[in-house]
């Protein structure tokens, strides 16, 4: 065969070109792999700061009201992990509020909706979750 | 023949190009696999490193939920200082050393800061170092609070007095809120009253007027505070609703207005009461006029009307519980009516409508706390003028068991509660006995509830507010606003 005959070098340097562009492949996976891995950890790590800011906001809430029923949220706090928003107070007097909490560190933002029972003469925590949307507030 | 095969082309016209074309190939191969396994390397070591810092978060995050565990048993314990977190011997958080290493080498610190006696600041920081690339720390900083604590209601059944304001003039100040360290009262405006009255309450057992300058310029009747905005129901016949900023109240003044609101009918309103940012308001008997009506306060200086409902008698009191509101009434087959204000943009009587007492003696004041709803009327000869009502298995009355019923012997014209339940609170017409105090839980008990009353020589009881926060009754009647406080 004339081909095999004039190039014959080719053979091997085209299977190894060949077997390179599968190598780039899997090379530029791992990298990739390396990269998100790198990327999840921080996310993680933002996460968690939201909701450990998500919770300072709602231990903060949680003493104002106690210490004064008609504390109407709305306001923030700010530290060098990031913000934390406390919403409208739900409710009014000493039964059956609503504090929803939203800490926000880089891209993660995480929520909590508190239902109290009543405030005093203790706070009584009817439940405290997690939300990915809240539906016992409202933004104003 | 000897048949003698040529040799390939490659070989006969260009000997080295086979070894060149191997030597080529063999580099790019040793390129490609030393990129292949550096990318290896080098993912993997990533993934560990990235490992590694989601563990010292998840440890770290760990050591947060311990210090909050020692915070739930004792604000007290959270000391100043750098500590370890770890399981005790109890079986229950504590503060170990200075510091705690997990088995597999992650080094915890939490920092606790005291900024104030209720508040403590914790740094959890953990360290990591398992060689030159594999170190680190990360760290997650919490506020805690002391929110878990709990007020102590002293014995009301031996009251004395600890304050009051009096005035020379019958004033006839009306309902009571509080903010802070103020106290917002309202007053009729026939005998010099200026509608509204704020008194500095920082030292209880000396009430200082403040904010003297200002003047409502019309009767105040009922009022309740939301943050730092106060509402007040009227006697106006245009406005009754009036929203001030009360963020400075020693300087409140008519500038401080936000808004108001007109209800139908004029000065009909006789009660007011707040859920979120829905105001809940009834007004008196009228034909025309609707008797309950729930506007939004979304924007307090633009209050609309959501929804409202008519009956045949006056809406004089409101107590919102659990989704419904309870109101006295002086319908005189329905002293106590509920209503369902769930939904404020549809409210709707609940399903058994209420509760029809002996005789026909208005409902005049209402709390609904717990799994009761007390009742005050007006003064009747043959009717015992106290009522409390069961409201565990439903929001409507449906004895048994209950209701219990308690003379008065005069119109209950206000009452509170206290948190607890324990004890009410009553202002009352009856001679002698202007203040009243009711023990709930001998009431449910059928033991005779009277469990304190004072008398006052300032006039007729017309406004209670219990105050847990500094465990003190603030009590209003026609010359004074007097603060009472419990036995220790």
């Amino acid at each position: 065969m004339m081909f095999a005959r004039a190039r014959c070098g080719y053979v091997f340097l085209l299977s190894v070109l060949f077997v390179g562009v599968i190598a780039v492949a899997i090379t530029a996976t791992m990298l990739m792999l390396g990269w998100l891995a790198i990327a999840n950890s921080q996310i993680m790590q933002q996460s968690s700061k939201a909701l450990t800011l998500a919770e300072t906001c709602a231990e903060h809430a949680l003493l104002q009201l106690y210490e004064d029923n008609t504390y109407d949220g709305l306001e923030s706090v700010t530290n060098s992990d990031g913000i934390c928003a406390i919403l409208r107070v739900g409710g009014a007097g000493n039964e059956n509020r609503t504090v929803c909490i939203e800490g926000t560190s880089g891209a993660s933002t995480r929520r909590l909706e508190i239902v109290l029972q009543r405030l005093l003469p203790s706070v009584l925590v009817y439940s405290w979750q997690e939300v990915k949307v809240f539906t016992s507030c409202t933004y104003d | 023949m000897l048949n003698v095969q040529s040799p390939p082309l490659c070989r006969r016209s260009r000997p080295a190009f086979l070894l060149l074309d191997v030597l080529l190939g063999i580099s790019v191969f040793a390129i490609i696999t030393g990129a292949v396994g550096y990318g290896i390397l080098y993912s993997q070591r990533v993934s560990i490193q990235s490992g590694d810092r989601m563990r010292a978060v998840t440890v770290a995050a760990n050591a947060l939920e311990g210090v909050r565990a020692i915070r739930d048993e004792d604000f007290a314990l959270l000391t100043a200082g750098i500590h370890g977190v770890g399981v005790g011997s109890a079986g229950r958080f504590t503060f170990t050393g200075s510091g705690m290493v997990t088995a597999d080498g992650f080094r915890t610190t939490v920092t606790v800061e005291r900024p104030a006696t209720d508040h403590a600041i914790v740094t959890a920081v953990v360290a990591w170092s398992f060689g030159v690339e594999r170190t680190g720390t990360a760290a997650l900083t919490l506020e805690l609070t002391d929110w878990r604590q709990e007020k102590e209601i002293g014995n009301w059944a031996s009251p004395s007095l600890d304050g009051a304001f009096i005035s020379e003039d019958p004033l006839e100040f009306n309902a009571i809120a509080v903010k802070g360290n103020y106290a917002f009262v309202t007053s009729e405006t026939d005998h010099g009253g200026v509608g509204l009255y704020v008194f500095d309450i920082t030292d209880t057992s000396s009430p200082q007027r403040v904010a003297e300058g200002f003047s409502l310029d019309v009767a105040g009747r009922q009022l309740v505070v939301a943050g730092t905005t106060l509402y007040v129901l009227t006697a106006s016949p245009s406005a009754e609703i009036r929203v001030y900023d009360i963020s400075s109240p020693d300087t409140l003044s008519a500038d401080d207005l936000l808004g108001s609101f007109n209800l139908p009918g004029e000065g009909l309103g006789r009660s007011i009461a707040l859920f979120g940012s829905t105001l809940f308001v009834t007004s008196g008997e009228d034909a025309i006029a609707d008797q309950l009506y729930s506007l939004s306060i979304s924007n307090p200086a633009q209050i609309t009307l959501l929804d409202s409902t008519h009956d045949d008698g006056g809406y004089l009191g409101i107590s919102l519980h659990n989704g419904y509101a309870y109101i006295a009434s002086s319908e005189d087959v329905s002293e106590l009516v509920v209503a369902d204000v769930y939904t404020p943009s549809d409210l709707r009587v609940a399903a058994g409508s209420g509760y029809n007492l002996t005789d026909t003696p208005d409902g005049l004041a209402v709390a609904a706390f717990g799994t009761s709803a007390l009742l005050g009327r007006s003064v009747g000869d043959t009717i015992e003028e106290l009522v409390l009502f069961d409201i565990a298995n439903n929001p409507v009355p449906s004895p048994p068991p209950g209701p219990w019923y308690h003379d008065i012997g005069g119109n209950v014209v206000a009452l509170d509660t206290d948190p607890t339940g324990r004890y009410a609170f009553l202002a009352t017409d009856k001679d002698a006995k202007q203040f009243q105090v009711v023990d709930l839980w001998k009431f449910v008990s059928g033991l005779p509830p009277e469990a304190a009353y004072k008398s006052t020589t300032t006039g007729v009881g017309r406004g209670v507010k219990y105050d847990i926060l500094r465990d003190r009754t603030y009590f209003t009647t026609t010359n004074a606003f007097i603060i009472y406080k419990p036995a220790p």
